[in-house]
């Protein structure tokens, strides 16, 4: 780089500008970093399932997983989440041509303590899907490393189960991450029910 | 009879140099630095010392380069005739500005980890320059500018001496906040300490020398600091995008791999603003008519 040569400007007037034109270009460049993140963390890709006839928005660079079988249609994980991997997942379960939302949620409280470790249940309340009824309920569970080699701590997670009933199915929207994150990454959640067509 | 006496040539006095040299000491300490790396590595590998998270080692390492440059620099400043002053002053507020400021703003609001990583090549760039980068060198910068900028500047080296400072008070931060958040093991810990180290100080000279500059000539373009920012930033930026083709190896890794990467990026970076400033430096000398004290 080729240092400048004296001009004959008013020295205090550039030293000035330069102070102040730094600053605005570190807040531009720092605003445009923010602007970059978050389009890259609300980014997103269309899934269709159309044998189940599931349509939705999920997060771009997410791992996705159809090879639940029975257990669920399909499972999105965010490969950088830390410590647990925030989970979106969408499952479908037959029910009876009367049944509605909450007779499905009782069925989750009375099977969760036998699926997943320390289960509670936080909160069950009434909500929307669009202009279907629905129920949520907020539980949390421990998580456990498996692998004995593999030496980490358990971690608590918190979930969401979101249920509708569709004809004699019923669709449970699941979120789950780590408690200390949950609220801060719940937009994904949010997102993601913005866009599903069911 | 005439008696005749030999007379012994005038003596030319050579005048001695009366600052502290800027270059020598940065590398001894940047050489001892990885010389004491080196040797916990070898110890590492020879099952001296176990290769576990182990934090109070990684965090005597992690301060390790702030003792070498007290033990080296400030010491050799002390011994000089005209010797900087302030150089703790930057040190403590680059710390106290990293760790109030910049460490919170990067760890709660930008979060890198969670979409930079596994963005494409230019996105890497491009965002790692604006998040980064940007938040590194403006900290560095707003430390030297209000400090002792222009008054204490005397020289473009100087620019150089007081980046340093502002540098390893960055990088101490962020390595203090890695051993401590991520229970790194001991190999990850001492490896991170040296590439950050490195790189903020290679960065961070970047910025020092358009500091410098605009304090001996201050008719400058009005665009300079934002220049100097803004490609500091970028040159800082450059190692995380090319750091994973570095550490990757097939289906392997390469340990020594970013170590590598990092000391060559510092070489590199150092090299061509010392032949930036050696040049300049000799043509202002030059231009004055005056001969330079080496």
């Amino acid at each position: 780089m080729r240092p400048f040569e004296p001009e004959s400007t008013n020295p205090s007037r550039s030293i000035e500008l330069n102070s102040i034109f730094a600053i605005v270009t570190a807040v531009g460049m720092l605003a445009l970093g923010l602007l970059m993140r978050s389009n890259t963390l609300g980014s997103s890709i269309l899934f269709r399932d159309q044998t189940n006839g599931i349509r939705a928005q999920i997060p771009a660079q997410w791992l996705l997983d159809t090879n639940g079988g029975t257990n669920y249609i399909f499972r999105a994980e965010d490969p950088n989440g830390q410590p647990f991997k925030t989970l979106i997942q969408v499952s479908i379960r037959t029910v009876g041509p009367d049944a509605n939302p909450q007779n499905v949620v009782d069925s989750l409280n009375v099977i969760g303590p036998s699926r997943l470790s320390n289960y509670g249940v936080l909160s069950t309340e009434p909500s929307r899907l669009g202009e279907d009824e629905a129920i949520e309920i907020t539980y949390y569970y421990v998580q456990t490393e498996p692998n004995p080699f593999v030496q980490a701590v358990p971690i608590v997670v918190q979930g969401v189960d979101l249920v509708v009933t569709r004809g004699n199915q019923a669709i449970i929207f699941t979120y789950r991450d780590g408690r200390d994150v949950f609220e801060q990454n719940r937009f994904y959640f949010e997102n993601f029910l913005a866009t599903v067509e069911y | 009879m005439l008696e005749y006496q030999l007379l012994s040539p005038e003596e030319e006095i050579e005048e001695t140099f009366p600052y502290r040299r800027v270059w020598r000491a940065l590398a001894l300490e940047m050489g001892l630095l990885l010389l004491i790396v080196g040797v916990i590595y070898v110890l590492i590998q020879a099952g001296v010392l176990a290769n576990q998270y182990t934090p109070t080692l990684s965090l005597v390492v992690a301060v390790l380069p702030i003792g070498l440059f007290y033990a080296v620099s400030v010491r050799r400043e002390l011994q000089a005739i005209q010797p900087r002053s302030q150089l703790s002053v930057i040190l403590l507020l680059s710390i106290i500005a990293a760790n109030g400021v910049a460490w919170p703003f990067i760890h709660l609001v930008i979060t890198p980890d969670h979409w930079l990583p596994e963005a494409g090549f230019f996105s890497r760039i491009i965002g790692y320059t604006l998040t980064l980068g940007i938040v590194g060198e403006i900290t560095k910068y707003l430390v030297v500018r209000y400090t002792i900028w222009p008054q204490q500047i005397r020289m473009r080296l100087d620019g150089i001496a007081y980046s340093v400072p502002a540098a390893l008070g960055y990088a101490l931060i962020m390595n203090v906040q890695y051993i401590l958040n991520e229970d790194p093991l001991l190999t990850s810990a001492i490896f991170r300490v040296v590439i950050n180290v490195y790189l903020h100080i290679a960065a961070g000279a970047v910025m020092g020398y358009f500091l410098a500059e605009l304090a001996i000539n201050p008719n400058g373009p009005f665009y300079w600091f934002p220049m100097g920012l803004s490609l500091s930033a970028f040159l800082g930026s450059l190692y995380f995008v090319f750091r994973r083709v570095s550490i990757s190896s097939g289906l392997g890794s390469r340990p020594l791999g970013g170590i590598l990467l990092s000391i060559a990026f510092a070489i590199l970076i150092l090299g061509i603003l010392s032949f930036i400033i050696e040049n300049a430096e000799e043509r202002a000398a030059a231009r004055q008519g005056v001969r330079r004290i080496r």
